[in-house]
């Protein structure tokens, strides 16, 4: 499957409210009408502009007669639509409309006036609002400081165990996501703060490549200031490189096989004479990237990390860590801010020394410790990583000092 | 017309090719009924549980060709469970007993086992072609059986299916006496191919025309493979791994120009920039191009691979064509009618991409294109209304925008007025999908102006119910509605129940949908299954206790004759 990203150990649904579905109300109304009411109210405010007045204003009575409302808002606007749509058309050559203002001020939209370029954007949209929301999907700890907006939108898409526990939730949490969050801190860095709807000038890329808004994380335009957690190339910062998206079930809506297009290397037969059959050979020809799957001990999800994005061992340590510290974090049960606690288990990663050490399996099948080839070697060779409890090795040393052994007796 | 003669009748309706057609002629009268049934050829099944496959087959007995679809096309994104169902034996059983004059099987997006394939290879001596998209259940001693059984076997086309690999020796099964073949299809198996069986194959079906290998076969093996079927029209080059330096490089290079006939290239799973250019020579010939699973070719290659192309009709790409490759299709492939995207790296470490640029010049450049699927991660109301106004043709439009409601980037609007352009400028669209940021406002224009409108995908879009009616009351053709993560609930699902029984089906996931609601519907439509599959493990024991109020993770609702379905897994209840 695609995109399973289970994580369970996200806390966030202690940090969300419950959903509960009021017991007296008819199934007929159970557009939950606690989410209903949120959603209206904070969404549909029309900001003058005569020629999009087609929009009716939403009811904020949720508890009116949906059924009413729907045909209200048919009749009302049936005919207005049509001229509506007209002239919207028409002038659509060259202002930006500003008239239509569908985030209200209340805003769920994170939007960063500054980022959004002169004049273009949503006008009215007043950010000092103290309910401007960082809607990122990035896991807990990302982008220093947001841990709870990250924790609370690393939804229950990926969490069954979750889902056993507040279906209702979930759905309500899932809709939640797309208009509001619980408030996050607006945080000083509002420009490179990963917002849901974060909007870059293109005026400010100046190359041919737009910023990407991203949905999640934000790690895109969170480079500058921070380190590049996740697929994101660390180095190539700036509009050509984006986020990875938290990922959801089945999204993007491709088939699973071209889901690993990019990172697999197919094997291809190298012909024999007749009716022998063909040898298996890997390359990998690929060289647009290198991901390479990473797991840690103790925490269910694993994680991909483009090697080539870096040049050298401190590098991918420091990613590693940024990969993983907000998921050990909460583990540990401390999303307020990141622990030191947490931080101080990736040091000493590459040499032996600390709570973790970073191992690696290679094209031949074998555990290696990172660190003990060069560079390039390494790139070469690594399949995948391996984030080992160091009081694991121990261990594993004498499994394989046996093996070792056996090796040599042969 | 009752007044003549049976067989002038039946004459007659040789030239009512379509389905829909003979569905509606063999309404007219009883006599037409007959006739129409007894003349019918082929029958296309949309829904396998929209009807029993014995009823299908003892009204048509003189069928030659069944197709038959399974599972709901969100199936193909992993939304829908593995054991949903959509098993195939049942209508190969009933074909076996009552049609064994049947020549072809198509079936998509069905489980089928090696045993349900062995019945088939079995049970028809006429049987000519089978066609496997979207398939599940079965592995290569499936294969083996097919081969070994069917005899005067034209065509086994596997596409995209999960076929698990039992060994390589299933081509050896074809017997030397099999010359027939006109296609052979393995693009999808993943295993290791028994390189001599296959060449030997080729070489004695001179008819063969079409030929996709899969990503296991060598380009030693092409070479032989291609020495010997100069007649090819359609190829599937296998893995094409091969360094250009090399003396197999060369031989490729030479057998290239030798075919005269190739319009339509596909495969080069392992592909380098270099090794792309043994095809060269046949580019200007070609109608059809797929280099989107060749994600090692970047941008400028596949250019200049593009700039030969001028025939081409259908190109399907990865993103790393970008926007400056998109505009030299724009420039060079004025024939094309299908384009189609696909986004080379979706986590996001990725560099090119494409934007509504691309598209923009593709839909000024190429006045044929009808059909386009195009993954990008950011498009604008602009672009969309131009598109718009510049390809009024399209009849299949499916846009999807990485970001999950993500709105129009230069004016922060939602996208609703760029697909309502496009809805309201093609009047033939019989496919959408949406993305993006959308507000209700957009399914206020897909009820209004896509009167063709036949099957339409939705994913976290709309503010309320009001979106999911204005569809359901607007879109009188429209087929299958499958949507998920909306805020549509029992309203919505409630407000038009008759169109249900006039749709094919609809699928909702992550919606805002209630037990009650779902009750309420299956109470008052008795002849539509409603489907909910409940994975949630705890929740399904105590059925009985759920109450009404409780939301529904995904629902599958469709029209049937045949009542609920005696084969649904525990965890999918048909209330």
């Amino acid at each position: 499957m695609g995109w399973e990203c289970l994580d369970p150990t996200v806390p966030f649904l202690g940090s969300f409210p419950s959903h509960g579905i009021p017991a007296a109300v008819p199934f007929l109304s159970t557009t939950s009408p606690t989410r209903q009411r949120k959603r209206k109210d904070e969404k549909r405010s029309v900001v003058a502009g005569a020629s999009r007045a087609f929009l009716p204003p939403p009811s904020s009575d949720p508890t009116s007669r949906p059924g009413t409302r729907v045909q209200e808002a048919a009749g009302r606007s049936s005919s207005t639509f049509e001229l509506a749509m007209e002239e919207d058309l028409e002038n659509r050559g060259g202002a930006c409309p500003q008239l239509l203002d569908l985030i209200p001020n209340e805003s769920d939209w994170m939007m960063a006036p500054e980022a959004s370029g002169g004049g273009r954007g949503v006008g009215g949209l007043d950010d000092s609002e103290d309910k401007k929301l960082e809607l990122k999907l990035g896991l807990p700890g990302v982008g220093g400081g947001e841990e709870e907006a990250a924790a609370v939108l690393c939804l229950d898409f990926f969490s069954k165990a979750s889902k056993t526990t507040t279906t209702t939730t979930c759905t309500g949490a899932r809709r939640r996501l797309f208009e509001s969050a619980e408030s996050k801190s607006e945080g000083p860095q509002q420009e490179q703060q990963a917002g849901f709807l974060q909007l870059q000038s293109r005026a400010e890329s100046g190359n041919e490549w737009p910023h990407k808004a991203v949905w999640a994380g934000g790690k895109a335009d969170l480079q500058q200031s921070h380190a590049a957690p996740g697929g994101a190339a660390g180095p190539n910062t700036s509009s050509q490189t984006r986020a990875a998206p938290a990922p959801v079930v089945g999204w993007p809506p491709i088939r699973s096989f071209r889901k690993n297009l990019s990172s697999s290397s197919v094997k291809p037969s190298v012909g024999l004479e007749n009716d022998n059959v063909e040898m298996k050979h890997k390359f990998d020809n690929n060289k647009k990237g290198l991901l390479v799957k990473i797991n840690m001990d103790g925490i269910p999800i694993g994680r991909k990390v483009d090697l080539k994005a870096y040049d050298n061992y401190e590098k991918l340590s420091l990613a590693v860590k940024e990969l993983f510290l907000g998921l050990l974090a909460a583990q540990r049960d401390t999303p307020e801010n990141e622990n030191e606690a947490a931080k101080q288990a990736f040091v000493g990663l590459l040499d032996g020394s600390g709570e973790y050490t970073l191992v690696y399996e290679d094209n031949e099948g074998d555990k290696m410790f990172v660190g003990d080839v060069p560079w390039d070697m390494f790139v070469s060779t690594v399949k995948r990583l391996r984030v080992l409890k160091s009081s694991d090795l121990a261990a594993l040393r004498e499994q394989s000092a046996g093996k070792e052994q056996q090796l040599k007796v042969e | 017309m009752t007044y003549f003669p049976e067989e002038v009748v039946e004459h007659i309706f040789d030239f009512v090719g379509s389905h829909r057609d003979r569905n509606t002629v063999s309404t007219v009268c009883k006599a037409w009924y007959q006739v129409e049934r007894l003349s019918r050829r082929t029958v296309f099944v949309g829904n396998c549980y929209a009807i029993g496959p014995e009823r299908v087959m003892a009204r048509f007995p003189g069928i030659k060709s069944l197709s038959v679809k399974g599972k709901p096309h969100f199936a193909d994104f992993n939304l829908v469970p593995y054991d949903w169902g959509g098993f195939a034996l049942p209508w190969i059983v009933a074909a076996a007993r009552l049609c064994p004059g049947l020549e072809e099987l198509r079936l998509k997006r069905m489980v089928v086992t090696d045993d349900g394939l062995e019945l088939l290879a079995r049970s028809f001596p006429n049987f000519k072609s089978l066609v496997l998209i979207s398939c599940e259940g079965f592995s290569t001693d499936g294969l083996a059986t097919i081969a070994t059984y069917c005899r005067g076997l034209r065509e086994l086309d596997l596409q995209e299916n999960e076929v698990e690999d039992h060994g390589c020796q299933w081509l050896s099964f074809f017997p030397d006496s099999c010359t027939s073949l006109v296609s052979l299809n393995f693009g999808c198996l993943k295993g290791e191919v028994n390189g001599g069986a296959l060449e030997r194959l080729v070489a004695r079906c001179p008819n063969l025309r079409s030929l996709k290998l899969s990503p296991a076969v060598s380009v030693e093996s092409l070479n032989k493979i291609l020495a010997r079927a100069s007649h090819l029209v359609d190829l599937g080059t296998g893995s094409f791994a091969v360094d250009h330096r090399t003396d197999v490089y060369h031989m490729l290079m030479n057998s290239f120009p030798k075919f005269k006939s190739l319009r339509n290239l596909s495969g080069f799973w392992d592909a380098s920039p270099c090794c792309l250019r043994a095809v060269y020579p046949v580019c200007t010939s070609l109608t059809v191009l797929n280099l989107s699973y060749a994600p090692a070719i970047q941008g400028d290659d596949l250019i200049k691979i593009i700039c030969l192309c001028f025939k081409l009709q259908k190109l399907w790409v990865l993103d790393s064509i970008g926007d400056k490759g998109l505009a030299v299709v724009a420039s060079t492939c004025k024939e094309l009618q299908e384009l189609r995207v696909f986004p080379c790296d979706i986590y996001g470490a990725g560099t090119t991409s494409v934007t509504e640029e691309g598209l923009l010049a593709v839909s000024s450049g190429c006045p044929k294109l009808n059909s386009l699927l195009y993954f990008c991660y950011q498009m604008t109301n602009a672009a969309l209304i131009t598109i718009a106004k510049n390809c009024p043709h399209f009849t299949r439009f499916r846009l999807c925008i990485l970001d999950p409601g993500k709105p129009d980037p230069v004016t922060d609007q939602p996208l609703d007025e760029g697909f309502g352009a496009i809805v309201r400028s093609c009047k033939n669209l019989r496919r959408l999908s949406l993305s993006g940021r959308l507000t209700d406002q957009v399914f206020l224009y897909i009820g209004m102006y896509a009167e063709r409108l036949e099957m339409l995908s939705i994913a976290f879009a709309g503010d309320s119910d009001k979106g999911m009616i204005y569809v359901l009351n607007g879109c009188k053709n429209l087929r299958k509605l499958e949507i998920r993560d909306c805020p549509f609930g029992d309203i919505a699902l409630l407000k038009n129940v008759a169109k249900y029984e006039t749709m094919r089906s609809l699928w909702m996931s992550s919606c805002d949908i209630t037990l009650g609601g779902c009750k309420a519907l299956a109470a008052k439509m008795p002849r539509l299954n409603v489907e909910i599959i409940n994975e949630n493990e705890e929740t399904y024991e105590f059925e009985e206790n759920l109450s009404d109020l409780h939301k529904l993770e995904k629902i599958y609702v469709y029209r049937t004759v045949a009542g609920p379905r005696n084969d649904a897994p525990d965890f999918v209840w048909t209330l």
